[in-house]
């Protein structure tokens, strides 16, 4: 997604918006209201460090490099880490392994999901709009749908009833097609 | 522990287009941006605990008020034209109109939001109503606090007026380019005759309407006439500035306006000039006019393509933000000073 201008502008007038403390509704030298709320980590420098070394003997040192002094442990596997390795995910703090092995498991680091059911509910009305093309596309639409159901889900909440209702639409034109082809194999024999 | 559907809630507020859907969740460290597309979403993580400032501002509401009156303008017009020739099926018709621009008008945008995190500042598309904005901001605030070591107000107030150091070295901003002359920004300014043009043409769409609901039509000549002003209004000057002054929504207003408010002119001027030989007309082409001239749908239709074409021209030449900003005083920013 597009970042923005910093929202320290107005997006009228570009001019700086100025700050009331407590997130008091103030107004742009535009006449155009603005409020800011701002909160402590706008205070918070990152960490560029790479690691001091380990002065003096018996300091823990980090998992990865022996001579660097831990300053944390991994909060999913306990092993120790310098300032190099820690890696903070959101309130925990992590070891590169662990971020890498999160990576396949959790939806932590999901990006984007793809919607089968959307696919299934649009082949399936589709195809159920243009009849001709649903000898082809039922099936497509029975296919999605099945994937929706198998495939990783979307994070936020949301029903299954798009997939069950493609795949009851695009069952029902399969079903009128076997039945079409059927009538007109009875009508040939008879 | 990875998170789980049932642990998003859904904040207030959303943004619809017609292949995307911007929506805003509560997550248990961070907030979930949703951009949903036809066939796939795309999520954003902002964590509590990295969000540095959520700043939201309203849309100016000059614009809105102009569009207001102009629908109440053309609304009021074709109540009047309604009530005195009593057409019933219009009336219902305006009904239509009138509520889809109410709908419209309640879920009108009026106002943007932000996130800023050290990473940078991203929009937050779902929160562009100022009531649904204020209320999840009020919830992402909430938790914001809660993950934030907290700072007494006074000693943020001392912080913000002292910028924080960047965090990587940062060279010397180029020059500042030289500013344009003043001749040259008012004749990139387009002129105050399109706006003249499509005030004429809204009053022409009203006129249009009234005698088309309002039979024996009278007065031919009106029309012909209003067409040609606003033509003259409009092509003098696009003459002059040149199509490339102004941008995008009003040109193609005022070129689709011209072509469209043209051939209608053509027409009317037609009919105008045969009106007056009528007499020497014979029988069937005498019967065809009068078929054209009571068919009551095809003149409304016409008024309402007219008074699209008026509002459609003056939002977009009243409407547009103009861009500016002077930049005299010394503002105060987020960090107390203008360091961006």
């Amino acid at each position: 997604m597009k970042l923005q201008p910093p929202p320290t502008h107005c997006h009228v007038c570009l001019a700086t918006i100025p700050y009331a403390p407590g997130g008091a509704l103030v107004a742009c030298r535009c006449g155009v209201a603005a409020r800011a709320l701002v909160y402590p980590a706008i205070f918070r420098l990152r960490s560029e460090s790479a690691g001091e070394l380990i002065q003096t003997e018996g300091e823990a040192a980090c998992f990865a490099h022996e001579d660097k002094r831990a300053v944390a442990a991994c909060d999913s596997c306990g092993r120790f880490v310098c300032a190099l390795c820690r890696i903070e995910w959101g309130s925990r703090v992590l070891c590169p392994a662990c971020v890498n092995a999160a990576e396949k498991r959790t939806d932590l680091l999901v990006r984007s999901r793809t919607l089968y059911d959307n696919m299934a509910l649009v082949t399936a009305i589709g195809s159920a709009i243009i009849f001709t093309l649903s000898l082809f596309a039922a099936p497509v639409a029975i296919y999605l749908a099945i994937r929706a159901f198998k495939a990783p889900r979307s994070l936020v909440p949301r029903t299954m009833m798009r997939a069950w209702f493609a795949l009851g639409l695009g069952l029902m034109e399969v079903g009128g097609w076997v039945w079409l082809l059927v009538f007109l194999v009875m009508k040939a024999r008879s | 522990m990875p998170p789980t559907r049932s642990e998003y809630k859904r904040l207030p507020g959303g943004r619809s287009r017609l292949f995307r859907r911007d929506r805003l969740y509560l997550g248990p460290d961070h907030v979930l941006l949703v951009r949903s597309l036809s066939f796939s979403e795309e999520y954003r993580r902002f964590y509590y605990s990295d969000i540095q400032a959520l700043v939201s501002q309203e849309r100016p509401t000059r614009s809105r008020r102009i569009a207001d009156w102009i629908a109440i303008g053309v609304a009021a017009a074709a109540v009047i034209a309604l009530f005195s020739t009593n057409h019933p099926v219009w009336g219902s018709l305006l009904n239509i109109v009138a509520a889809a621009y109410a709908w419209l008008a309640l879920r009108r945008e009026d106002c943007k939001s932000w996130v800023q995190t050290a990473v940078g500042t991203a929009e937050l598309p779902s929160l562009c109503r100022a009531r649904s904005a204020r209320r999840a901001i009020a919830l992402i605030d909430e938790r914001a606090r809660a993950a934030q070591t907290p700072l007494p107000p006074e000693e943020l107030a001392r912080a913000l007026e002292t910028p924080p150091p960047l965090p990587f070295q940062t060279t010397a901003s180029p020059p500042a380019p030289p500013a344009l002359p003043l001749a040259a920004e008012a004749s990139r300014r387009p002129s105050r005759l399109y706006v003249a043009g499509f005030a004429i043409l809204l009053a022409l769409g009203v006129f249009k309407m009234y005698t088309a609901l309002s039979l024996p039509r009278s007065f031919p000549w009106v029309m012909p006439v209003g067409y040609l002003v606003f033509l003259a209004l409009m092509i003098v000057p696009l003459l002059r500035q040149g199509i490339r002054n102004i941008r995008g929504s009003r040109a193609a207003a005022v070129l689709t306006s011209i072509v469209i408010a043209g051939s209608m002119g053509t027409y009317a001027l037609s009919w105008a000039t045969s009106a007056t030989s009528r007499a020497t007309q014979d029988a069937n082409t005498r019967k065809i006019y009068a078929m054209l001239e009571t068919a009551t749908p095809l003149h409304v239709g016409m008024a309402v393509v007219l008074l699209l074409l008026a509002i459609w021209g003056l939002m977009a030449f009243l409407m547009a933000e103009e861009p500016g900003g002077g930049t005299s005083g010394t503002p105060l920013t987020l960090f107390g000073s203008d360091r961006l």
